[in-house]
């Protein structure tokens, strides 16, 4: 039997039954069909098969790519096997509305239908709203949740799925994915199946992956990567990326250096409020959030800190440096993180400065990173 | 992508060998397992015997062997990479339910009776040692479940390799039975013949000891849980082709052991314990010990890797989650996996139990099973939709085919052979 997909009120309507006689098959298109009966198909009239038959993009044959196939749950876990199917009278076509996982539907299959057990047993049906065919690697048909329903889920619960994968199609799953969400869903994949997952992405993939993520994620992949592969995918990366990556790379995953994000908002001391809002308009997309704006002097470095709020409640003329706050709270590259999370609870900060010696500003930590670093599993 | 990455070092240079190396390790492992666990308690007694009764005569037979069960494990092999899918889940989805459940039902009750018998070879261990049986079951089947139950497929690899190597003793069991190189050599490679009943009935066990439908469902289904890409292909070959070599490598000396002594002195043994307590006086105790603890690593062996196939074949039949590194999402599996062990350790234990009608129960039983099982993966190989570039060439079939037909043909006259004497 011949189905295709969606076409009566969500379900695959029949289009065609397959027929095997003497070793010839052909197909009957399902508008020549009267009835479908038990054990007998009356047709409207004779000769109406065909010998050749192409299948459409979208149709599928039921015995051979639904019936007896893998369901796989919404976590890629092989759950059962198709065991029978379902078919429904619907606005006067017939379409598969059900698939049957039962055991009940197994033993009727097999011709154990008089058995006292069988009416105990009981069939279970699952709605084909809830299941979708995916084509498989190898042009086989699998039933799975459908790539919609996976989109709409959180990157973060995209990551666990992957961890419950196997690898090939882990990284299946990761290449499906537009790059923006492949980025926020490998900044969750926990550290030991990240590795071996990278490793495993060509180093273009990769790269592309990775001019998405926030430069200190990213930064967290390069180190994880082997020698090898860091250098093959620092040569497939933009310039700039790839020397702000250089940069964060040189800092070991504990110290504020290794956290930070090196994109932070910043004007200079002498900027408008007004200049600074609309600075922050044009470069909104670029942070994930900004609290802060860094007011600093031409040699970048820090001057004072304002906030967000303080700007908005400010009038647009005035000077960034009068309603600044002159006592900041900063931390260097190579201070440890569990102090830098020490500063930020005890001064209640929602984001700390990170700078050199010469007190040039580097970069940025958020509660974030911080929650990141404490809390690496989550 | 892996293959992408290794483009980066010029091939010839130490690091470009260092990471191909580390491909192949990573790859390498189910098929030398697969391949080693044939030599169980039942290969091993069956090694003896040939080599007690005929001395080098029958070492021909192992050569020509060793060449059939690197064939029909690359089949298994090559069908588990490219597809992902275990033999019992291919039959499932491409031949019919009635096939399906027959050849899952007969494989079960084969590879129940089968783990009996790698029980009766721990038995005998515990005999020669005079440990009571109902210590040494327990243990064996303890054992296995904790490793099997507990371990990642890394750990359950590992252990299994590691026993793979164990089976080195009888390397050295068969250089202390000081045997005649020159005879061994002329065994290897001249075919002789005995025109005795008893010649060929051992000849065609020697066979069926080797290639049998579990190691045919194991083989396929170990890949696949590992998750060994279809694009390792290459290397998995090597590890299948190194499998045969070492199985029947170990083999040959197990041969050579018993022909070195039991042979030369005249004594007929049965079983493989015998076989240890025989050589003790011709060989000297360290020779028995050798072959007693081998012994036990191959029952234990055999014993995990029996019991895993018949979860494998089960839960692939019906769709259920079986995989080593998902315990918890494979309850199935496991359940399965604990009935075999434990409900064949405690029929083991039940006195008077007529161990031999049952193991012939499931050599007949495998006899049945294998002509199916061959014939539906030369089909599946042939499928184009399937198996896409890697499907069997002309070549390819016409040696699968000869092997299958070789096959069939040994395991008929088993059963034949052993109703009519």
């Amino acid at each position: 039997m011949i189905v295709k997909e969606r076409e009566i009120s969500g379900y695959p309507e029949v289009t065609g039954i397959v027929i095997n006689r003497k070793g010839l098959s052909a197909v009957i298109n399902f508008v020549f069909i009267e009835n479908l009966g038990y054990g007998e198909i009356t047709l409207k009239k004779s000769d109406c098969w065909k010998e050749h038959y192409e299948l459409a993009d979208d149709e599928f044959m039921l015995a051979r790519d639904v019936l007896d196939q893998q369901i796989f749950d919404v976590e890629g876990v092989r759950v059962v096997r198709v065991n029978d199917i379902e078919l429904a009278k619907i606005e006067e076509k017939f379409a598969l509305i059900s698939v049957d996982i039962s055991n009940r539907a197994l033993l009727r299959r097999l011709g154990l239908v008089g058995l006292p057990i069988l009416r105990k047993t009981k069939s279970k049906f699952i709605d084909w709203g809830n299941l979708s065919v995916v084509k498989g690697s190898l042009g086989n048909l699998k039933l799975k949740i459908s790539k919609a329903k996976l989109v709409k889920l959180h990157p973060a619960d995209i990551a666990n799925l992957i961890e419950n994968l196997n690898f090939n199609e882990s990284i299946k799953l990761v290449q499906s994915l537009d790059k923006e969400t492949a980025a926020e869903v490998l900044e969750e994949v926990e550290p030991e199946y990240k590795d071996t997952l990278l490793e495993r992405i060509s180093p273009k993939e990769l790269a592309h992956i990775m001019e998405e993520m926030p430069s200190a994620q990213a930064a967290d992949v390069i180190k994880d990567l082997s020698e090898h592969k860091k250098r093959l995918v620092f040569r497939k990366l933009g310039v700039r990326k790839a020397m702000t990556l250089h940069k964060l790379s040189k800092y070991g995953n504990d110290v504020a250096g290794g956290i930070m994000n090196p994109e932070f908002m910043s004007v200079n001391k002498d900027a408008t409020v007004g200049q600074a809002i609309s600075k922050i308009r044009k470069h909104s997309d670029e942070h994930s959030s900004i609290y802060h704006v860094f007011v600093v002097d031409e040699g970048k470095r820090l001057e004072g800190v304002v906030s967000v709020r303080t700007l908005l409640l400010a009038n647009s003329s005035q000077k960034v440096n009068e309603i600044m706050g002159k006592v900041i709270r900063t931390v260097r590259v190579r201070t440890h993180i569990q102090e830098v999370a020490r500063v930020m609870t005890k001064y209640n900060l929602m984001s700390i400065a990170v700078v050199d010696k010469n007190k040039v500003i580097q970069g940025l930590i958020t509660v974030d990173d911080i929650l990141r670093f404490l809390i690496p599993n989550a | 992508m892996i293959m992408e990455a290794l483009s980066g070092p010029k091939s010839g240079s130490w690091k470009y060998f260092k990471m191909k190396l580390w491909v192949i390790l990573s790859v390498i492992g189910p098929g030398i397992i697969a391949g080693t666990a044939d030599n169980d308690a039942g290969g091993i007694a069956t090694y003896s015997v040939v080599g007690a009764s005929f001395g080098y005569k029958m070492l021909w037979i192992l050569f020509v062997i060793t060449f059939i069960l690197a064939i029909t494990q690359e089949m298994g092999a090559r069908l588990g990479l490219v597809t992902g899918k275990g033999l019992a889940a291919l039959i499932r989805e491409n031949f019919s339910l009635r096939m399906t459940t027959l050849v899952v039902l007969i494989t079960f009750l084969a590879n129940w009776a089968n783990v009996l018998a790698e029980y009766a070879g721990i038995s005998t261990i515990a005999d020669i040692y005079g440990i009571p049986r109902y210590v040494a079951v327990p243990l064996a089947a303890l054992l296995i479940w904790y490793i099997i139950y507990k371990g990642s497929y890394k750990v359950v690899q590992k252990v299994f390799l590691t026993s793979a190597l164990l089976f080195f003793a009888y390397i050295i069991a068969g250089f202390m039975a000081h045997p005649d190189w020159g005879l061994a050599l002329k065994g290897t490679f001249i075919p002789q013949l005995e025109m005795t009943q008893d010649f060929f009935y051992t000849a065609v066990a020697l066979i069926g000891t080797t290639i049998t439908a579990w190691g045919q469902f194991f083989v396929q289904s170990y890949f696949v849980d590992k998750g060994v890409a279809s694009e390792h292909l290459r290397y998995s070959r090597w590890d299948v082709f190194m499998g045969a070599f070492w199985t029947d490598f170990v083999a040959f000396f197990i041969i050579l052991a018993t022909a070195g002594t039991l042979y030369k002195a005249g004594i007929r043994i049965e079983d493989a314990g015998q076989a240890a307590i025989a050589l003790e006086p011709l060989a000297g105790s360290f020779a028995k010990h050798l072959f007693a603890w081998g012994l036990l690593n191959a029952s234990l062996l055999g014993l995990a890797v029996v019991s895993m196939t018949s979860s494998y074949v089960v839960t692939e039949a019906f769709g259920w989650e079986g995989r080593v590194d998902l315990k918890k999402e494979s309850p199935a599996f496991y359940k399965l996996l604990a009935f075999t062990i434990f409900s064949s350790a405690i029929a083991i234990l039940i006195p008077g139990l007529p161990l031999v009608p049952i193991l012939l129960g499931s050599q007949m039983l495998n006899t049945f099973v294998l002509p199916v099982i061959f014939i539906a993966i030369i089909k599946l190989l042939n499928n184009a939709q399937l198996m896409g570039k890697h499907r069997n060439s002309l070549l390819l079939n016409v040696i699968s085919w000869i092997s299958v037909a070789f096959i069939v043909f040994m395991s008929v006259l088993l059963v034949y052979m052993t109703f009519t004497s």
